[in-house]
């Protein structure tokens, strides 16, 4: 069995065709909706405004286009004349290459309405009218009063963020999921089972899909024997680690230990973690998936994760480092919120669990109702300086890494070091506190995939640097924890983010999806 | 501001001299490029009523002459568009449009070429307009 390329949701492209429709006065006169002199009453005239005004929208277009926004052959319907007569068969021509177009971007000189709605519903997608005051108005409302999706806006700005956003979604509908499950698919029952309750319902609302493999029949193929030889597949062949899976293991070995700032661990010991990782890429692409979560609790039960010696941490580190969300715990609504927030920002993210740890007023909630179990992996030094910080949240596993500032940016400062205090389990941290000051966005879907929190705050540091096993996290400030908390209650602990601002454009995604946005 | 009647003198005299511009090449039988091409700017700088801008931005892009010419025009006198060469369209197409539109329009009327309107927006420049006009008429 032969593994393909994996399509990351980074080369999600979002491909787009401008419609413009022209509006030529065949004789010369003036009345109430035509009006001027001499030349400008001549057909020429018109003809001439025409070709300005296109050739000034597709400037404005192709100027204001976001990365991985394709503008396909524009399509013109000239010399549409106040005779009114509409030609089907210079309709049907605009309709040309509709099953490649994404997004209609329409424009005109005017009073062509009629044959806006009337493209629209033939090409029965969605349309952004671009320019001219009046006419977006119009156009729009009859449009969405018919059931059309439409979009216009004010600035190109909204423009780019609406292109972002459409983009998102279309990325989101090309996610397809690696389960590793012990159990039953949708969730895990002994661990995120605030994950979606139900997958169809997740690919009815997002279009997202999700392919599984079995636990046993993955950590069995870690073992570099006869792929036709595995305990749980005998006869099959499957994707067992071999010769030259090792070299790429030694590599990715070699660029931890190399730039780790340290790697405390031994080459022997982070075999097994990497191995794991070679193979999910394998898995991922042979089952073209370009997401991926494994059930680590229901998989810690089986004794096998000891056995082997390994976990999948670094599997998710490295994952998100190529674009591939990659979530812990069988947390599915985590990878797609991952997905999502990774659509928009083009980054990689960041994901763990979530919790308050100050109120507005600043107090630290050390009333010994809730029992927090990081305190010690904050430190003494940073907990104490909680107290009086207001808005205070943390989100903490060990699967930092590199590349929350781009795929092509300069790999961040990281730390290697074991999950397992017996020295196995190869874990990456990102040195947060370099990036304090960092505007982050997140999100999280909720169990029923109806809902979706979202909200911005600022990174303030993190802590876990320096330590073993799953004690690595980052610290930010929220508006208000309250509200966050309110929120999060409804959708779960994972709440994973994207450096940098985007919570506008995830406002607007969670509307065309139509989700309950929690806003906080 | 100006009123109507002083804005009707401004532009008699602008237009004046814009056609002294064009009126410089009449016999000539091989313009020197460089020179017609100034004449043309010229030309547009009169037409769009920029030649006593002080703070003229320097540039040879039509659209962006056309824009300032737009802005000129709302400072001698916004309530004249029919003497300002505002829009006049009635759809959606704006002011600095209809001004490089009817710049076309008289050049091409004035050296008799007709110029295919679908490729008008093509002409960036004063001095693409200029290479176009020796191309077509010498």
């Amino acid at each position: 069995m032969e593994s393909t390329t994996i399509k990351t949701l980074h080369e999600t492209v979002l491909k787009c065709r401008l419609v413009f429709f022209d509006i030529v006065h065949e004789l010369p006169y003036e009345g109430p909706c035509r009006f001027g002199k001499g030349k400008e009453l001549e057909r020429e005239f018109d003809e001439m405004i025409n070709n300005e005004a296109f050739k000034g929208v597709q400037m404005g277009i192709n100027f204001n286009l976001p990365e991985n926004v394709e503008m396909l052959e524009p399509k013109r319907y000239i010399n549409h004349t106040e005779n009114w007569r509409i030609s089907e068969e210079e309709m049907e021509k605009l309709c040309v290459g509709s099953e490649e177009t994404d997004v209609y971007l329409v424009s005109t000189t005017g009073r062509t309405g009629e044959m806006i709605v009337e493209f629209a519903q033939m090409v029965k997608k969605p349309v952004i009218f671009v320019g001219n005051d009046y006419g977006a108005t119009i156009n729009t409302s009859a449009m969405l009063a018919r059931g059309i999706e439409t979009y216009s806006m004010l600035s190109w700005d909204q423009f780019k963020k609406t292109l972002r956003v459409l983009r998102a979604r279309k990325a989101l509908a090309n996610t397809r999921v690696l389960c590793v499950s012990r159990f039953g698919h949708d969730y895990s029952l002994h661990d995120s089972n605030d994950s979606f309750i139900s997958l169809d319902k997740v690919t009815e609302v997002l279009g997202t899909k999700f392919r599984f493999a079995n636990l046993h029949e993955v950590i069995d193929q870690i073992q570099e024997i006869d792929p036709t030889t595995n305990y749980t597949t005998p006869g099959r062949q499957q994707l067992n680690i071999n010769a030259d899976d090792m070299v790429k293991v030694n590599a990715v070995i070699d660029d931890l230990m190399n730039n780790a700032d340290p790697c405390v661990m031994e080459r022997e010991n982070m075999i097994p973690s990497v191995k794991m990782y070679q193979l999910v890429q394998k898995l991922l692409g042979a089952n073209e998936c370009n997401a991926f979560t494994a059930n680590c609790p229901d998989a810690c039960s089986t004794c096998r994760i000891n056995k082997e010696r390994f976990t999948f941490c670094i599997s998710h580190s490295l994952n998100n480092e190529q674009g591939i969300p990659s979530a812990c715990e069988y947390d599915i609504a985590a990878v797609v919120s991952k997905a999502a927030l990774q659509a928009m920002s083009g980054t990689a993210s960041y994901m763990g669990n979530t919790a308050v740890l100050t109120l507005p007023d600043g107090t630290l909630t050390e009333d010994g109702f809730v029992q927090h179990f990081s305190k010690d992996h904050v430190g003494p030094e940073k907990w104490d300086a909680l107290r009086g910080t207001p808005n205070v949240i943390m989100t903490q596993h060990s699967v930092g890494n590199r590349k929350m500032k781009g795929f092509d940016e300069e790999d961040a400062r990281f730390s290697v070091r074991p999950f397992a205090y017996s020295g196995f389990g190869v874990t990456m941290r990102r040195d947060w506190d370099k990036d304090a000051g960092q505007v982050i966005t997140m999100c999280r879907f909720s169990p029923n995939c109806d809902k979706i929190l979202i909200s911005k705050g600022t990174l303030t540091g993190g802590f876990g640097y320096e330590m073993d096993n799953c004690t690595h996290g980052a610290l930010f400030q929220v508006a208000d924890t309250q509200k966050f908390y309110d929120a999060q209650i409804q959708v779960g602990n994972h709440v994973p983010f994207v450096y940098g601002d985007y919570y506008d454009e995830m406002v607007q995604l969670a509307k065309i999806l139509g989700l309950e946005v929690l806003a906080c | 501001m100006l009123n109507r009647r002083e804005l009707i003198k401004r532009l008699t005299i602008a237009d004046s001299n814009a056609r002294g511009e064009l009126n410089k090449w009449k016999d000539s039988e091989h313009p020197d490029p460089s020179s017609f091409a100034e004449s043309i700017y010229r030309y547009v700088i009169y037409k769009f009523l920029l030649d006593d801008e002080t703070e003229l931005t320097p540039t040879h892009d039509l659209n962006e002459l056309a824009k300032q010419s737009v802005v000129k025009a709302g400072k001698l006198n916004p309530n004249e568009t029919t003497l300002l060469d505002a829009s006049k369209h009635c759809g959606a197409a704006s002011s600095f449009m209809t001004k490089k539109v009817l710049l076309f329009m008289s050049l091409s009327e004035y050296f008799g070429f007709q110029y295919p309107p679908y490729n008008t927006a093509d002409i960036e420049t004063t001095d693409m307009l200029a290479e176009i006009i020796l191309k077509k008429c010498w």
